[in-house]
């Protein structure tokens, strides 16, 4: 025998709908919470990355408590900040000195006339009203030249890149690198050049070091591409000699002309895990369901990161 | 193939031992065996109780529905027989051995389905049921009187209510059972993994309630037939189909609608030895919402599942059971703007298969094997179209899993001094892991594929368990699980299994167990919302198992109508995985998992409190639970310690169920600590350089570092609530209806989803008077994302 529902299907289905709609249009509500953060003292915030042959410049910042309403942009530093460049050996080198914020800058610059020179180590140390004072330690790697040329044109998927060989020997003991390259060109003189490549020892970075990805050897059947730079260690060719094919799409330049200088840097250690950290806080700030990235510091009583890198670089015309 | 030789000559060895004992032994031990039914289907009874409270003996029904019972009880002494949801029987000794027996004397007990208390006679008598951690999982007839969300009764959810069992995200049914996480339990269907039991995200499991017949969830104590997971095991069996008449069941929700049909096949009636039970469920919450959304943006989701069972005795003694489960989600979501489109798809699903054999075998021996297939898939995938380009941009991600294995077990009654029973079996299973594979090409340029290189592994276990009662109230069981994993790395593992009961006094009972367990394969959650993308991963050289010990001890008082039990439990788990800071499922999904994930160690320990009214017209409860579960992992939180996300200081859940005419009545309250999080509590700039000659970026205020509280420093507001629910029973002839009104979340706490701090800015006029505004920052403010108001539901259910 035939069970039927007790009322007339269609009133049944206006019904459910109509509870449907209050139920599927009430998910999602928010409201404030009251949960007492720690008092959180701000702290001296340093950017100090020291290239190899450039003279020494560092910025300065400070940290704020994450409720405050101010922009940790704010110059309130200004030329307060005491900078003190000591070499290992706690001689003093040079005391930086203020230069006002780049035009459309905000943050005080602090430079000295010393030169990073490679393989030596700096000691920083800093003091600013109100702020603990900092000191941090940082080496200057080793640059490794790299030698670049072009191998012509290839063909892939009905897109013609012209194809260019970075070649260089890694020394002994692991290192990490990041390959860039940029326009040289009048109309766009620095300007990034992307590129793409498929060799599996290069590591993924969309707009940073991103995070890091063993590629295996059978996977680089295809390019990705890098914008800013591809990151890679030495993992699996320490101390050989080294060749990457990078690949330079002629089609869509945007505008970036064919003089390219293609640069490989060694970076140190440090300098590494900061800008991982910061690349993985930035690509996971919106998802609230991944367990937060502590920042990466080496500054002593503060923030930041005083570290070392080392860039070689070869023109190409593409 | 020499060890399964082995065990079947030793296995033979004790049955004809046993087979050649009278019934009744030597000193006046006597055995029954037999079955418990449904009256009506003759469906087998899972769970049910049998017992002498005389003489404190008792025996469980196995998952066939069968009971060895061996007792000193005299022929005039009474015995009980009950299940929950039924009207207990209480008979003589004498009266059950001839009850209805077989060509091989196993009698058949049938009890008729009651929707009312228990009342106080089947209260001491269910007891019984479980060794130890005697609080018996919620069946399904008492699960129909409860609260639900949208009116969907939900067998695996609704042991949240438990004492020890959390659920983790509001609403989900994930269960995190004694500071476990869900992974550490493990999910069976008729004896098959599953891999992700969730539909809609995780707020429906894959148990469809129609096709459950019964759910068994040990937290404690575990027996050693079970292995492979940490905290617990929640095994549910399907229903097998009626032996007498086609019957079956249908409801309709405010989300979904699922169908039963079961009964015999061929000449129906008393021993009728083929029999079916199908069952499906799918979901229309997605077709309604798509009506009320526009054609340039909607997004729509389904979900489907279906169950069938078919058994069958091919002789007198075998009888074989196969039984499918299919489930699948489909979450679409497609948006248009200027011609711009963009189409998304995640959809996932489970597949599992048993095919199982059993055989008594002599008088009350009892054989089984199987072979069980299980396969979890996901997919995503996006394609955009841009209309000045001739190809579109696409996506795709797949990853998923498959089991396939053979069980064999052998289980009979033992004389050997205090020995009682013995169970001893093999198991094998070859698991194939695919971790990941996405492809990405957009308009014009070649695909750029990732794979993280699929993996296989074998598992195999062997275990033995002994029921030994050294003295009438005291009944133990001794067992040991040895189990092998080989995924290029071999991992080997020996787990002691002890579990006692001493009945110390009238109505009060102490208990113990001690349990040791090993995880050979890991689940890789971003979010604890049970979600499709959360990844099973094997133990590597890379990545070791999970292995854990567990303790516990309690007390269980029942007087009349009333129970009271307090349990004490410890646990220390070692081989825990989580993502590093940072690492989440994009970047697992890119291939190289065993990066991204770190190990540690956990402990949790706990008081649970358990006190319970069993009324012919009211049941209800009121557990309580005082807990800690932290986790320690050298890369995180600098090596210390700290609490685990759904770590509950207090949980409290408190039931109460009414009849009042035909009418159902049910009520329950749920308070738990909220969870551990991290916070933001400073921001710094982002100072950084471009390598390559770049120098310093451009200073970007907005581009700032953010400094976090240790892992789980803060504690989210706690969460409570309030469901009610009223059902409307009627019976007319053979049918009965029940249509179901109910309310979630009913004073409309807003339990938080996550925490995030939000700033707030204020817009003000530009000096000069230009009209121009500027942005300045006022400050910053913790919000909570709550996620589940009040909801209604509404269900009407007809079962013939």
């Amino acid at each position: 025998m035939p069970h039927r529902l007790p009322a007339p299907a269609a009133v049944a289905r206006r019904l459910a709908t109509a509870v449907a709609v209050v139920a599927l249009s009430g998910c999602d509500f928010q409201a404030p919470v009251d949960i007492d953060l720690p008092t959180y003292d701000p702290l001296l915030v340093v950017g100090g990355f020291l290239e190899a042959g450039a003279p020494i410049e560092v910025r300065f910042g400070e940290s704020l408590p994450a409720e405050s309403g101010a922009t940790t942009g704010t110059p309130w530093l200004g030329p307060g900040v005491l900078a003190v460049l000591y070499d290992p050996i706690g001689q003093v080198l040079d005391t930086l000195v203020y230069r006002p914020p780049d035009p459309g800058g905000i943050y005080p610059r602090y430079t000295s006339e010393v030169v990073a020179e490679p393989g030596e180590s700096y000691e920083l140390r800093a003091t600013a009203p109100g702020l603990p004072s900092v000191r941090a330690s940082a080496r200057v790697p080793l640059p490794v030249p790299v030698t670049v040329r072009s191998v012509g044109l290839r063909d892939i998927a009905g897109v013609t890149y012209e194809s260019v060989e970075a070649v260089w020997t890694d020394p002994e003991g692991p290192t990490t690198y990041a390959l860039s390259s940029r326009a040289t060109d009048e109309r766009s003189v620095n300007r990034l050049r992307p590129f793409v490549s498929a060799d599996p020892s290069l590591r993924e970075g969309y707009s940073g070091l991103g995070r890091p990805r063993e590629v295996r050897p059978e996977e680089g059947a295809g390019p990705r591409g890098y914008s800013r730079a591809a990151y890679l260690t030495d993992e699996g060719f320490d101390g050989e000699v080294r060749t990457v094919t990078i690949l330079f799409d002629r089609q869509r330049r945007n505008g970036i002309g064919d003089d390219v200088s293609i640069c490989l840097s060694v970076l140190s250690d440090e300098m590494v895990r900061y800008m991982r950290a910061l690349e993985v806080q930035r690509s996971t700030a919106s998802d609230p369901f991944v367990q937060p990235t502590e920042a990466y510091t080496n500054v002593e009583g503060g923030l930041g990161a005083f570290a070392g890198y080392a860039t070689s670089c070869r023109d190409l015309s593409l | 193939m020499r060890f399964v030789r082995l065990l079947l000559l030793s296995a033979s060895a004790f049955l004809s031992v046993s087979s050649g004992q009278a019934q009744e032994g030597a000193r006046g031990l006597r055995e029954i065996t037999g079955y418990v039914l449904e009256r009506s289907t003759d469906e087998p009874l899972v769970g049910a109780s049998v017992y002498v409270p005389a003489t404190s003996e008792g025996s469980a029904t196995s998952a066939y529905g069968r009971f060895v019972l061996t007792t000193r009880a005299s022929d005039s002494t009474r015995v009980l027989v009950s299940f929950v949801g039924y009207r207990p029987l209480a008979l003589s000794v004498r009266e059950l051995a001839v009850l209805a027996p077989d060509a091989r004397g196993e009698v058949r007990v049938r009890l008729d389905r009651d929707s009312l208390g228990l009342g106080e006679v089947a209260v001491s008598s269910r007891r019984s049921a479980a060794l130890v951690g005697g609080i018996p999982a919620i069946q399904m007839a008492e699960a129909e009187r409860l609260p639900s969300i949208l009116g969907e009764v939900d067998p695996v959810r609704v042991q949240q209510l438990l004492p020890g069992v959390s659920g983790g995200v509001e609403g989900t049914s994930g269960l995190h059972v004694r500071g476990g996480s869900p992974d550490q339990t493990l999910l069976l269907l008729d004896g098959a993994t599953v891999y992700n039991a969730s539909h809609l995200f995780g707020f429906f499991s894959t148990f469809n309630p129609a096709a459950v017949k019964s759910v068994d969830l040990i937290r404690g104590g575990v027996p050693a037939r079970y292995g492979g997971r940490l905290a617990s095991v929640l095994d549910v069996r399907t229903r097998e189909g009626g032996g007498r008449r086609t019957s079956g069941e249908a409801s309709v929700g405010l989300a979904s609608a699922h169908a039963r049909v079961e009964g015999p096949i061929g000449a129906a009636g008393e021993g009728s030895r083929t029999a079916y039970a199908v069952t499906a469920r799918a979901t229309y919450a997605g077709l309604i919402a798509r009506a009320f959304q526009s054609r340039d943006e909607w997004a729509d989701y389904g979900f489907g599942d279906a169950n069938a069972k078919v058994s069958f005795s091919p002789t007198s003694r075998d009888r074989l059971y196969l039984s499918v489960y299919g489930g699948r989600d489909a979450f679409d979501t497609f948006t248009s703007m200027s011609g711009f489109t963009e189409r998304g798809r995640l959809a996932w699903g489970n597949l599992t298969g048993t095919l199982r054999w059993t055989r008594p075998v002599g008088r009350a021996a009892f054989v089984e094997g199987a072979v069980i297939a299980s396969r979890y898939a996901l997919a995503v995938s996006t394609e955009s179209r841009d209309p000045a380009l001739r190809d579109p941009s696409i996506t795709s991600y797949r990853s998923g899993l498959a089991d396939l294995g053979v069980q064999f077990s052998v289980e009979a009654p033992l004389r050997a001094g205090p020995a009682r029973l013995f169970r001893v079996g093999v198991e094998a299973a070859r698991r194939q892991y695919r971790l990941g594979e996405g492809v990405a090409q957009g308009p014009n340029t070649p695909p750029v594929e990732t794979r993280a290189t699929p993996l296989s592994a074998w598992e195999g276990a062997a275990y033995a368990e002994v029921e030994v009662h050294p003295v009438p109230a005291l009944q133990t069981t001794v067992g040991v699980r040895t189990s092998a994993f080989v995924s290029g790395e071999t991992f080997a593992s020996v787990e002691p299994r002890l579990a006692a009961r001493l009945r110390a006094a009238s109505g009060l009972s102490l208990t113990a167990s001690l349990s040791g367990g090993v995880q050979y394969v890991h689940l890789l959650a971003n979010s604890g919302l049970g979600l499709p993308t959360d990844l099973w991963l094997p133990s590597t050289d890379r990545v070791s198992p999970e292995r854990g010990l567990s303790a516990t001890v309690g007390a269980e008082f029942s007087r009349r109508r009333w129970t009271a039990s307090a349990e004490v439990y410890g646990r220390r788990m070692d081989g825990l995985i989580d993502y590093r800071d940072g690492a989440g499922f994009f970047n697992t999904a890119a291939g190289d998992w065993e990066s991204q994930v770190a190990q540690g160690e956990g402990r949790a320990y706990g008081l649970e409190a358990l006190l319970r009214y069993d009324g012919d017209r009211t049941t209800g409860w009121v557990g309580y639970t005082l807990a800690r579960s932290e986790r320690q992992f050298d890369a995180l939180n600098d090596g210390e310690w700290f609490p685990y996300r759904y770590d509950r200081t207090h949980d409290v859940a408190a039931v109460l169920v009414r009849r009042v005419g035909r009418v159902d009545l049910s009520a329950t309250w749920v308070y738990a600590t909220g969870d551990a999080l991290t916070l933001p509590i400073g921001r710094g700039p982002a100072f950084e350089v471009v390598p390559g000659g770049f120098g310093y970026g451009a200073d970007d205020p907005s581009d700032e570092i953010e400094v976090y509280s240790g892992r789980g420093a803060f504690r989210a507001p706690a969460m409570h609530r309030l469901d009610l629910s009223a059902t409307f029973n009627r019976t007319v002839g053979k049918t009965e209806r029940a249509l179901t009104l109910g309310l979630y979340n009913a004073y409309n706490r807003s339990n938080p989803l996550y925490l995030a701090l939000r700033r707030e800015y204020e817009f003000v006029a530009v000096e000069g008077g230009s009209g121009e505004v500027t942005r300045v920052p006022r400050g910053a403010r913790l919000y909570k994302f709550g996620f589940l108001p009040t909801l209604p539901a509404l269900s009407y259910r007809v079962r013939f």
